[in-house]
């Protein structure tokens, strides 16, 4: 057995970091800072993010490390993350077009979406639910009287918008804006022989 | 910050853009005239027209139905992603404080074991060790005079058990736990249920084997923990156990829940009345020195005040004599904890398992007459048991030692691939982890974590579930179960409930680690604002209660922040704790037990001038004395952080609500220095309200 076992240390250097960290190490069970890539959307998407699947499977591609297929290890995870903040990838979008899109389906303008066309559009288009994601969405969403989903009032439930640097993109804002501006680029030959001749 | 201003990039969701439009010149030409023609005839014929170009609108239409559901869906998973941490966390909290307490547990029961086997004075007034198993020392006399006498009463109004056991006395036995509001049963019945167990026990192989020939299917069941609800629950759903439907219990009986004796010998009786129906692997808990903290210990106490001296040492016999792992058909392994990659099976089967009266410190460790080569052997059996009994699988291979429990190994899918592969085995089950489901399959399919508390941490926190295997290919089908009457709930409404229960038991730990807390705030608070940074504050947390958790995270429902300057105001840390007296026991995490007499005796012997408390140097003086027997038991560096752990006012004396506060336990009551922190979940035995049948244990033995 190990006794050692070499723990990868993974530096930790602002509270973007961190914050990713943290969220990271609730999804770990082993305590070796590993989580198994199938969680990987679920982790990404409780620090804020919305991606899609497919985006999903990107970023796990992205982290995989050949040695270790089906689980992240945290110096892999970390460094994609707070690029995808930083360059404000995958955020979510306003509740507004959330609304939008209900009413796309709903062109009638009832005000709601029965219990049917809600499960076969989630279950057969897009990126397809599944059942239990089904039987879950359908438990706060449905309206026990009229077997309908009311969805501005849907909307209300899944309301998520985090507010100050609760909010991961403004925090990743923040530290970029900490850190140091990048050094200038390296000044070719030319560029000194002309500021030389400009001093003469 | 919404997705406004961002239509224009290239990850714009807009989902009324980027309609495609025809890029061929001929195709454009062609909808342009069509566009024309379409509104001109729309103006002249509106209705009819507009109807014949119905099929293209269409297709955009879909386009953008399946554009609304994507998004639905991502904002749908966004949510249930921040329901998911929050379920998690939850998780991580139970555990956490539940592990550390076994750790911590591991480590100070070290100490007092020590003490306990080493100081010689100490070990003659210590009543727990059974040198050997015989009959003599079982009592079997005593217990049958008392049960004549129960007979010739006619005031006991309890249950009699006749031996040796038959269908009806296990029927009768059920009913009569069944209904709580019966009388007690005679401790004379409770010994020698627990006899004429480990007779039989004796007789078992280390590793029972189970062959399906007879019966066609069996069952697997986890960790039941006291809980005779779900016990009852899984012998009225799946039946009495029997040669056609036999029954593999995976260790873990007792502790925490409130019924643990009752649920060990219906266990019990089903094996003395079905032999060939009824296996039983010992867990983790099947161990007195871990029933001393988790509550088994308080239970027998409390319901068999005059006897649970004598029935411990009939506990400690069964615990030795329990098997240590089942195999099916020689096709699957069955044991509570899992494996390491150093588990030997030939080990296991030629040791004595009945040398490890406890798994944490077994007495023969103590022994410095033993020669290099039984030293060894016995090493070697006492991590094989461990790591059986202990460990817990990973999800990264490798195996390494499980510093969170503090005993066994973490072991990864490729010990347990070959492990199978060296003893032609297919599968791999075991407990001792709690799941959300009843039931965990993991390992690429190669290892099945079955548990069968429901409800454990809390109301709603999780199912029950028992396996059964069927079949000559031996498939497997798993039965969920909650034994909590409680009204269904959405998902989103057990989260918020298991959450709060968590929490709570959060402030509990928080209350009592009080004063260390404050001193070390304090630390980073040289002007004694009240105020410190969030980081120190997540430090100080973390090393002071010895807890990962995410600190941040939860900072919100433990402690007051300043919007503006977002300081913690540390005080409010204590602020919300409510803890309400009348919350008697129901959560998972009461440690009720109360071993105050025999740590008293060593107080008393430690502390040799009878000053009240002990300086270091008593305390060193005292593990020079254990040192002498067993050379470097105790290492004096270890010593003074030891002392500084216990001594919580730092006045630089131990004192004995101090020293029993490190066995967490304290005289509820009577602390001596008002600074100390309330201990919760103790119970004072004196002052407890019990309603005790008229017959209560009046015989004089």
């Amino acid at each position: 057995m190990d006794e050692d076992e070499e723990e990868i240390i993974v530096p930790i250097n602002n509270d973007l970091e961190k914050k990713i960290a943290e969220t990271f190490d609730i999804f770990d069970h082993s305590g070796m800072r590993t989580v198994d890539a199938r969680e990987v959307g679920t982790i990404v998407r409780a620090l804020g993010c919305c991606p899609t699947e497919a985006e999903v499977q990107e970023l796990v591609l992205q982290m995989e490390d050949a040695n270790n297929p089906g689980s992240i290890h945290l110096i892999n995870f970390l460094p994609v993350i707070a690029k995808v903040i930083s360059e404000h990838k995958f955020e979510p979008e306003s509740p507004a077009k959330l609304l939008e899109a209900f009413h796309i389906l709903d062109p009638d303008g009832h005000g709601y979406i029965t219990k049917e066309h809600m499960s076969t559009i989630i279950t057969q288009d897009g990126e397809p639910f599944t059942q239990d994601e089904l039987d879950e969405m359908l438990e706060i969403a449905i309206d026990p009287h009229s077997q309908t989903i009311p969805y501005e009032y849907y909307i209300n439930q899944l309301m998520h918008e985090p507010e100050g640097e609760d909010n991961i993109y403004v925090l990743g804002d923040r530290i970029e804006g900490e850190k140091p501006p990048p050094p200038p680029p390296p000044k070719r030959f030319s560029q000194i022989f002309a500021e030389m001749q400009s001093q003469l | 910050m919404s997705g406004t201003g961002a239509t224009d990039e290239q990850d714009s969701r807009s989902i009324l853009d980027d309609q495609r439009v025809p890029t061929s010149r001929r195709r454009r030409f062609v909808s342009c005239f069509k566009i024309r023609l379409k509104a001109i005839l729309m103006f002249l014929l509106p209705k009819k027209i507009a109807a014949f170009f119905e099929p293209k609108r269409d297709v955009v239409k879909i386009e953008s139905a399946i554009k609304s559901a994507i998004l639905i869906q991502r904002w749908y998973r966004l949510h249930r992603a921040s329901l998911e941490l929050r379920k998690r966390y939850t998780w991580t909290i139970f555990q956490r404080i539940e592990y550390s307490s076994e750790h911590h547990q591991i480590q100070v029961y070290n100490f007092y074991r020590c003490l306990l086997n080493n100081i010689p004075i100490v070990k003659q007034l210590a009543e727990t060790r059974v040198e050997n198993a015989s009959i003599d020392l079982l009592n079997m006399k005593m217990w049958n005079d008392a049960e004549a006498q129960i007979r010739a009463d006619k005031k006991y109004k309890g249950i009699h058990v006749n031996f040796p056991m038959r269908k009806a006395d296990l029927h009768n036995l059920i009913q009569h736990f069944n209904d709580r509001k019966k009388p007690k049963l005679h401790a004379c019945y409770v010994a020698k249920i627990l006899i004429e167990a480990v007779f039989h026990l004796r007789k078992l192989p280390n590793i029972n084997v189970l062959h399906m020939n007879v019966s066609q299917e069996f069952t697997v069941c986890g960790d039941i923990h006291g809980q005779l609800d779900d016990l009852l629950l899984i012998l009225q759903k799946n039946g009495l156990p029997s040669q056609e439907n036999p029954y593999i219990f995976n260790g873990d009986f007792v502790d925490r829940g409130k019924c643990g004796l009752e649920v060990l010998l219906i266990l019990l009786s089903c094996l003395l009345v079905f032999p060939e129906g009824m296996y039983l692997n010992r867990g983790n808990h099947e161990d007195l020195a871990v029933n001393e903290r988790y509550g088994f210990y308080a239970e027998v106490e409390l319901k068999y005040r005059r006897h649970n001296s004598n029935l411990f040492k009939l506990f400690e016999e069964l615990y030795r004599w329990l098997p240590l792992a089942t195999v099916i058909d020689d096709r699957i392994f069955v044991a509570h904890g899992g494996i390491s990659d150093r588990t030997e099976l030939g080990i296991i089967r030629n040791a004595n398992r009945s040398r490890f009266d406890s798994i944490l410190r077994p007495s023969e460790m103590s022994q410095e007459d033993m020669s290099e080569e039984d030293k060894k052997i016995f090493n070697d059996e006492w991590t094989q048991v461990r790591d059986l009994l202990w460990s817990d699988p990973a999800s990264t291979d490798g195996c390494a030692a499980n510093k969170i429990r503090g005993a066994g190994t973490f072991f990864g899918a490729d010990v347990t691939e070959e492990f199978l592969l060296q003893n032609d085995f297919d599968l791999l089950i075991r407990s001792h982890e709690c799941k959300a489901d009843g039931f965990e399959i993991t390992h690429r399919n190669k290892l099945i974590t079955i548990f069968s508390a429901s409800n454990y941490y809390s109301v709603g926190s999780n199912r029950g579930a028992y396996l059964k295997i069927f079949g000559s290919d031996l498939k497997y089908k798993v039965v969920q179960f909650n034994a909590s009457r409680a009204k269904r709930l959405t998902f989103r409404e057990r989260i918020d409930v298991v959450e709060a229960s968590a929490i709570r038991e959060l402030y509990r730990h928080i209350e009592i680690n009080r004063t260390k807390l404050l001193v070390a705030f304090n630390k980073f608070d040289p002007d004694n604002d009240g105020v410190i940074s969030l980081k120190d504050w997540c430090s100080c947390m973390e090393k002071t209660t010895g807890l990962s958790l995410p600190w941040r995270l939860l900072r919100e429902k433990l402690v007051t922040q300043d919007e503006r300057s977002e300081m913690i105001l540390y005080n409010s840390t204590f602020s919300k704790y409510k803890y309400s007296l009348s919350n008697n026991g129901e959560g998972v995490m009461d440690i009720l037990y109360d071993n105050k007499v025999r740590l008293q005796k060593i107080f008393r012997i430690i502390d040799k001038d009878n000053a009240g408390y002990i300086c270091l140097e008593k305390l060193l003086d005292a593990c020079n004395a254990i040192n002498e027997r067993l050379p470097n038991a105790v290492s004096t560096g270890d010593l003074d952080a030891f002392f500084n752990l216990m001594d919580t006012n730092k006045d630089g004396g131990i004192d004995l609500n101090e020293f029993l506060e490190t066995f967490r336990i304290a005289n509820a009551g009577s602390s001596t220095k008002g600074e100390l922190p309330e201990v919760v979940g103790h119970v004072d035995l004196d002052q407890v309200d019990i309603v005790e049948s008229p017959y209560s244990d009046e015989v004089e033995i």
